[in-house]
Order: structure tokens, then sequence, then C-alpha cells
């Protein structure tokens, strides 16, 4: 199994945080929508638990993929045009900016709430700012308007990622498949055409 | 002098001795100043621990280190003066399903015996009353007292499903926990 990424794939850490981050994002941001629906009630509350401490762990996994995406090299980038290059490019950017930016808006919120945040029971986290109405209302904006900020993001995303797979018809998609790797390695040429 | 002024003049004298007396009696009189004193608590939630406090309380202090038996202390509390930064909850907890204010706008702490622990520290056996459930609670607490001010610190830790504080579906305290810490911060001046 090859822990880091090289030039032409990605590595077993980066995809397990990929795909794990995926499912959690999507999972959160469903939670997120559905328990704002419900009434104030025990329902809402637990879901709100589990909406929190799911975010948090988010916010830990985005540092630990950030740190190691600095640490190892980046998969070529396989679209011909640098015009796509570049949108992939703040794409990317976008996405690493909102996994820090959503769970970071939502801890202050609940921070401003006067609402600490406990992670699954097992620690609370401090508080990031003091109790106060004004700024929860205000965090509370820039919360929902980042979860319309990610459901762009993602989509745009997804939507490259299967225009490369059925269009272009490259390995973009396929090299961040568990087993995508040796598919990568085993078709080097047509890889390297657009690098 | 007419019988009727000497009647008075005997019960006004009267008065006064049975006045003079009993006050000698009873244990200082202290005012409560609202500015620097709190009744604060700590309770949980989702199990993290937030705090709030009841802005808005009376209290009728008789007090004395050396007449703990005269000594007696009554606190009303306003139940709507609640104040946990945060509009939802605060509403939350005047509703029918928590402290129902709009049945029972108060809660009340009647102390019943007061006894000294150490020098400075005492402990009051009070009757609580929050809603329409009455029991018995035991506030320790620190005794300050400098010429005419005396400052008060204590802790009680109270369950609140004890008196019926979350109803139907809060009686569940998985999310709301069902420990609540009452801390109370009182400074008065001797009167």
């Amino acid at each position: 199994m090859v822990f880091k990424s090289h030039d032409n794939g990605f590595g077993s850490v980066t995809k397990s945080l990929h795909w794990v981050v995926a499912a959690l994002f999507i999972t959160v941001f469903s939670i997120g929508w559905y328990m704002d629906f419900l009434p104030l009630g025990m329902a809402k509350l637990e879901w709100m638990s589990r909406h929190k401490s799911l975010g948090i762990t988010i916010l830990g996994l985005a540092v630990l993929r950030i740190v190691w995406r600095l640490y190892e090299p980046s998969p070529k980038a396989l679209s011909a045009h640098k015009l796509e290059r570049l949108a992939a490019k703040l794409g990317h950017l976008g996405l690493y900016a909102v996994m820090i930016a959503m769970p970071l808006s939502g801890w202050m919120m609940s921070s401003a709430a006067n609402f600490p945040v406990s992670v699954f029971g097992l620690f609370t986290l401090p508080n990031l700012v003091a109790p106060n109405k004004e700024l929860f209302e205000t965090l509370r904006t820039v919360h929902w308007g980042l979860s319309w900020a990610i459901a762009v993001l993602v989509g745009t995303h997804v939507a490259a990622a299967l225009k490369h797979h059925f269009i272009d018809r490259d390995a973009t998609l396929r090299r961040m498949l568990p087993h995508g790797t040796k598919k990568v390695a085993a078709n080097p040429s047509k890889e390297h055409r657009n690098v | 002098m007419s019988e009727k002024l000497k009647n008075i003049l005997a019960a006004s004298v009267m008065a006064s001795i049975v006045g003079f007396a009993g006050s000698g009696q009873a244990a200082d009189e202290w005012i409560v100043d609202a500015e620097d004193s709190e009744i604060e608590f700590t309770g949980t939630q989702l199990g993290a621990e937030f705090e709030g406090e009841f802005k808005a309380f009376n209290a009728t202090i008789a007090f004395s280190p050396d007449d703990l038996a005269g000594s007696s202390v009554r606190v009303v509390i306003d139940i709507a003066s609640v104040d946990t930064q945060n509009g939802d909850r605060d509403s939350q907890i005047v509703s029918s399903e928590w402290f129902d204010a709009g049945q029972w706008p108060t809660a009340q702490f009647v102390t019943k015996s007061f006894s000294e622990i150490e020098p400075g520290k005492y402990q009051a056996v009070a009757d609580l009353t929050i809603r329409d459930v009455t029991r018995e609670v035991t506030l320790p607490f620190d005794l300050e007292i400098e010429g005419n001010k005396a400052e008060a610190k204590g802790e009680v830790t109270i369950k609140r499903t004890d008196f019926g504080v979350g109803q139907g579906q809060w009686s569940d305290t998985a999310q709301v926990g069902d420990d609540v810490t009452i801390e109370i911060e009182i400074e008065a001046d001797r009167k």
C-alpha cells in the first residue's frame, strides 16, 4: 500500500481522508438542514449534538489533510487546458477553505449562543468567543451562507470529476478511487499525455 | 390625665419594651446589594455545561454568627428574569414544560436552620420551592463579615427533575442534564 501520493496517483492516506471527509460532509450537511426544520424538542437537540460532533470531526480531519497535503507531493492535474487547471486549483482551495471555515463558524456560533460544543460527549471545546446575541445572528448567517458555498463547490467538484471520467476519459476520478492507483500506473502513457 | 391617654401611654411603653426586646433577640438584618450579588446556575446541554443567572430576586436576611438560631434567610427569585445569553433557551426555560413562569412566577428559598462548620463556613438547611415542589436542600457557604459589610458565597447541586423542571419529553435527562448547580454570591450591608 502506498501511503504517500506521487506525481501520478494519490496515496492511501489522502484517498481515505478524501472519502471519509466526503461522507462526513454529506452527512453533516443533511443533518444540518434536517435539524433546522425540526421543532425545538429532544429530537432536534439529539441531531444538533450529532451535527456538532461530526462537524468538529471534519475540522480535525481537514487539519490533518492539509498538513499531509503540504507534506506529500500532489499528483499532476490531468486537464489539457490551463484555465481548467486553474479552476480546479481554485475549486480545491475553496473546498479546503470551507472544510475549515464551516466547522469553525459553527463552533463560534455555538460559543456566541452560550451553547458550548461537546464532542460525542467525550470532551467539551472551549468557547471561541464570549456569548453575544448579535454575533450569534451574524455567525448563523455566515454558517448558512457557507452551506450554500459548499453545495456549489461540492457540486462543481463532482461534476468536474464526472466530466473527466466520462467526457475526457482520463484518470482523474479513477485515481482517487480505493483501487485506482494500479490502473493509473497500468496506463501511464495516457495519463502523461496532458501533463 | 384621662384614662384613655393613660391606656395609650401604657400600651406604647409596653410596645417599645417588647419591640426592643424583640430586636435584641433577633439576628442582625441585612440589605442585599443587588449590583454585586448574583444567583447563577450551571446546567448541561448536549453534554456541555452552560451558565445562566436569575437577574431579579429579593432577599430578606437576618443573620448573626452568634445567633444562628435566630437567623433566617428568605429569597424569592423571579423566574422570568432568567438570562442564559440565548433567547431561544430563555424562552424555553419560562415555558410550561420547564419552570412554567406563567403559573409559578417565583422560586423560593427559605431557611430552616443554620449551623457552623468551621469559622467563616456555615451551612443552611432550607426549603427550596420551584414550581409546586418543595424540597429540603443544604447549602454550604463561606461568609465574611467586615464591619457592616458581608459577603456570602456558596453552591448547591440539585436535580431539576426532583422539581418537575422539564416535563414530558424533557424529563429524559440524556440531552439536558439532571444536575444543576446553583451558585450564590451575595453582598449585603447591615441595616
